[in-house]
């Protein structure tokens, strides 16, 4: 599938969970075999990350390739939904079985251990390990949760778009920076559901069926009980339910006060639907938006890694750092062709004894023995040095060597200097001055340069010194 | 869009100026760097982008081979009433009657037409004449010029006399920056002295440096994850042999499979850090054409190394501690203390089935050894922190010494022990193992 896009790209400012999950769906058809763009080019967007959301939404517009990438968010919401109506039906079922058996008169706190239980009991468990997820590294029920993912993915060969795209998005839900809070805003989400599904149960049988309620107990006296259904009725009162009075209260303690009145009937079963709401659901729907909120936090902390060689492939091809290296004032000289370096050997040929030394542009440190010889005539390193020395060296009928560093380039200003000093001399040598470091091609240059200028090879000598 | 700002590279020939523009682009493949004079011959130019945005548009040119005879040439063409610029536009323009001159036109060309010029310099010459009127012809343009001193390592005394040359010119903004062994803070004192230049590209350059900046800590980050997730396959790498000999087939399968996996992570981070095989292989690193050619598990590869012979093979370890393994894996999570028990006799099943199954067939599994695993780390701890020092325009050989030997950096023997749990455990831990040793070595490289 080979495309040519040039789409809209949005200035981003972050990517959103949804663009980064997409955007490794893409690469992993990608890097499954699936060519999905051979060109894409945006030059509106601000930044790399943009781009590549910009490109994954271009290539959205495939339709196997939006099948691919809906596949597994699609599958996984109709899962949910399905969960989360089953355990709603659960939920009234359990209630309607716990209350099945019962009379017509009902232990209001006996009812109210039963419902909320266990559900505190599991949500104490799990605040008491939330606070160590930080230094949890991954778990058991993560491992578990992604392997039960991993068995949703479609598998065969018809499948292979699916099943990348779907793997990716599955193990996304499940980065270990979020992954405690994702499964634990499912497993809140679970208990909502049911709690529910019991308060659902709850007032369906209070509608269908009269209840008494009574509270009972050997050891615990009036007071214990009146204070307790007064503090769990606070947060009804503040909601405007009428619970009943200190006096409902104590009369509700026996069944020997019975017959009820039917306010105080409603009253003690709004107090247990108003319980159940407040103390069941209301606790786990703040743990799911906690963990939603720390999840979403970690999503916001992953990031796409940038450094794999599929994205660098990429920055590298319609991102680069650099642009491509132009040439905006060419050389118009006829081209050389650059020679490859031989090994060129210099003899080292004894200098006529009665020859006269000259620098040119020799380093004053050079551990060079001619510098204190009688014969050095000095140094020649600009215009005034060159006439002063060039008018002496007219004057001698000796041989004149002329000292040069080899490790230096043979440069126009050089050869000009040469040019200069050869045309007082007579008798000229050129003596390269060799400190080990000289290159193959810089005496490939040396070589041709003293050719150019009309040294025989006979001129030409090696002085080995120390390296500086 | 804003225009960037242009830097001509300037400077006498074969002092490095190609070298330069390559370092600060990070591209070894810009122009050509040969060791002879005038090897650039044209202008090439090449730009720095920030997003899609061209900051820096850096422009080499050839080297100033004359500039005795070009000062002499100027000297003749100055009068009093007409500033130097307009005579050296005057020169320029009349190009074509000084085809002597016709690199050195270029380049003055190019200084004429900038924001600023990088002046390099060898430092390694004495400060001849011909270098002091290169400033001076160069001043001429009325451009700031930023001296760049390059082969600043060879002698400090000559290095000092370059200073002192350059102050008296009145350049007291210098920037010391070797094109071969890089070093990101030359580069970002570079940059720092350009602002000073340059006031009006001031938040240019420093939107510039802090990008540079982040893109090195990120490419610091990458190559260590990168190199993490390598130790980490490594760790997990094992094969079912005979329970008391390890068969040469298993043997010859985990040395394969180590080998490709430290081959992959080297590719992996020459590519991250811009050098291609080409360039490693020019300098002669116990690496190839992109290849190492030590063996990982040749016994001269750990004495390189300075690790421990006497377990010579380096060939791999029975998983013994498997109770240990097994455990450490698992945490609890968000399980309860049953699902804890189910899930840990699922994930212990999960993992260690297969071992379990071997065992009952008489046979066991063997993985790389500890010795083996610190070799891989060395090697690439070495690669990472040569190539982080590795100028774009480094030729020269980097070897390798035996004499050095490479010492594990503290805290090692726990990374590895994180790595070998992580090996038995869930892809999430693994996948937090591998930031965390990621983490402990970029710590690591920055103590090297």
């Amino acid at each position: 599938m080979v495309s040519t896009f040039n789409n809209t790209c949005w200035p981003l400012v972050t990517l959103s969970f949804q663009n980064k999950i997409e955007v490794e769906q893409i690469r992993a058809l990608e890097e499954n075999g699936h060519a999905l763009v051979a060109r894409f080019d945006s030059e509106q967007c601000p930044s790399f990350d943009a781009w590549l959301v910009a490109r994954t939404n271009a290539l959205k517009q495939q339709g196997a390739v939006q099948a691919a990438l809906q596949y597994a968010p699609a599958l996984y919401s109709r899962i949910l939904l399905s969960v989360g109506f089953l355990l709603t039906l659960l939920g009234i079922v359990s209630t309607g079985s716990l209350l099945s058996q019962a009379q017509s008169t009902l232990n209001i706190f006996w009812l109210l251990g039963a419902l909320l239980g266990i559900n505190a009991l599991s949500l104490f468990i799990w605040m008491v390990l939330a606070a160590n997820f930080r230094n949890s590294s991954g778990g058991v029920i993560p491992a578990i949760a992604h392997q039960l993912m991993i068995w949703l993915i479609p598998s065969g060969q018809d499948q292979s778009y699916k099943s990348a795209a779907s793997r990716v998005w599955f193990t996304a839900q499940l980065h270990p920076q979020f992954h405690h809070w994702y499964l634990g805003r499912l497993a809140h989400l679970a208990w909502s559901f049911f709690l529910l599904g019991n308060i659902l149960g709850l007032l369906l049988l209070f509608a269908t069926r009269q209840f008494d309620f009574v509270w009972e107990s050997t050891i615990l006296s009036a007071d214990t009980f009146i204070q307790l259904s007064q503090w769990l009725a606070t947060p009804l009162q503040w909601l405007g339910l009428t619970t009943p009075s200190e006096a409902d209260i104590l009369r509700s303690g026996t069944a020997a006060v019975l017959p009820y009145s039917g306010e105080l009937r409603q009253q003690w079963a709004l107090f247990l639907i108003g319980c159940l709401a407040i103390y069941g659901l209301l606790p786990r729907l703040i743990a799911a938006l906690v963990c939603l909120g720390l999840e979403h936090r970690g999503r916001r902390q992953w990031k796409l890694d940038l450094s794999l060689p599929y994205y660098r492939q990429l920055q590298r091809q319609y991102w680069p750092s650099t642009t491509q290296s132009a040439v905006i004032d060419p050389d118009h000289s006829q081209p050389v062709e650059p020679k490859q370096p031989s090994e060129v050997s210099i003899a080292e040929r004894p200098v006529p004894t009665d020859a006269h030394w000259l620098g040119l542009e020799l380093h004053p440190q050079l551990p060079w023995p001619g510098f204190e010889s009688p014969a050095y005539l000095g140094q020649i390193t600009d215009s005034q040095s060159l006439h002063s020395l060039s008018a002496r060296i007219s004057e001698l009928n000796t041989p004149v060597a002329i000292a040069i560093e080899a490790n230096k380039v043979p440069d126009r200003g050089l050869q000009r200097n040469l040019r200069g000093i050869l045309v007082h001399c007579r008798h000229p040598w050129l003596a390269l001055i060799d400190n080990g470091n000289v290159s193959d091609s810089k005496w490939q240059n040396w070589i041709e340069t003293a050719h150019t200028l009309g040294f025989a090879d006979t001129q030409i000598t090696r002085i080995k010194v120390m390296s500086k | 869009m804003r225009q960037p700002i242009i830097l001509s590279v300037v400077g006498h020939t074969n002092t490095g100026k190609t070298s330069l523009v390559r370092t600060l682009l990070r591209n070894s493949g810009f122009g050509e760097v040969l060791d002879s004079a005038g090897t650039t011959r044209h202008v090439e130019t090449a730009q720095i982008l920030i997003g899609r945005q061209a900051v820096i548009e850096l422009r080499d040119t050839p080297g100033l081979e004359d500039s005795i005879a070009l000062a002499e040439q100027l000297q003749q063409l100055e009068s009093m009433d007409v500033s130097s610029r307009i005579t050296l536009q005057a020169f320029v323009d009349a190009g074509v009657e000084h085809p002597e001159f016709e690199q050195e036109i270029k380049v003055l060309k190019q200084a004429l037409h900038s924001d600023a010029l990088l002046y390099v310099i060898d430092c390694r010459e004495a400060v001849f004449a011909k270098y002091h009127q290169e400033i001076h012809i160069l001043k001429k343009a009325a451009r700031p010029i930023l001296p760049v001193l390059n082969f600043i390592n060879s002698d400090p005394a000559q290095l000092e006399q370059w200073r002192q040359a350059l102050a008296e010119h009145g350049l007291h903004a210098q920037v010391s920056f070797d094109t071969v062994a890089f070093d990101f803070e030359a580069e970002y004192r570079l940059y720092q002295k350009l602002q000073t230049l340059l006031e009006a590209h001031y938040q240019t350059l420093q939107t510039l440096i802090d990008h540079r900046r982040q893109q090195w800590l990120e490419l610091q980050s990458t190559c260590t994850q990168r190199i993490a997730r390598c130790l980490l396959n490594c760790a997990k790498l094992r094969v079912a042999t005979r329970e008391n000999t390890a068969e040469p087939e298993s043997i010859e399968y985990l040395r394969s499979h180590a080998r490709a996996l430290e081959q992959t992570c080297l590719t992996d981070v020459l590519e991250l850090m811009q050098f291609s095989a080409t360039d490693v292989a020019l300098t002669q690193l116990p690496v190839s054409n992109g290849q190492w050619q030590l063996d990982l598990f040749s016994p001269q590869t750990l004495k390189n190394l300075g690790l421990d012979t006497a377990s010579a093979a380096a060939t791999g370890a029975a998983i013994g501690a498997g109770v240990d393994i097994l455990f450490a894996g698992i945490s609890l999570g968000a399980a309860t203390a049953t699902g804890a028990a189910l899930g840990a006799a699922w994930h212990g099943s999960k993992r260690f089935g297969k071992e379990l199954w071997q065992k009952l067939q008489g046979r066991t599994f063997i993985c790389l050894d500890d010795t083996t695993l610190d070799a891989v780390l060395l090697r690439q701890l070495w690669l990472l922190s040569t190539f982080l020092q590795r100028g774009h325009a480094a030729q020269s050989q980097a070897i390798m010494s035996n004499e050095k030997k490479l010492k594990l950096p503290p805290g090692w023997p726990s990374q590895r022990q994180a790595l070998r749990r992580a090996g038995a455990s869930t892809g999430q831990d693994q996948e937090q193992v591998v930031t965390e040793v990621g983490n402990w070595l970029q710590k690591a490289l920055t103590n090297t």
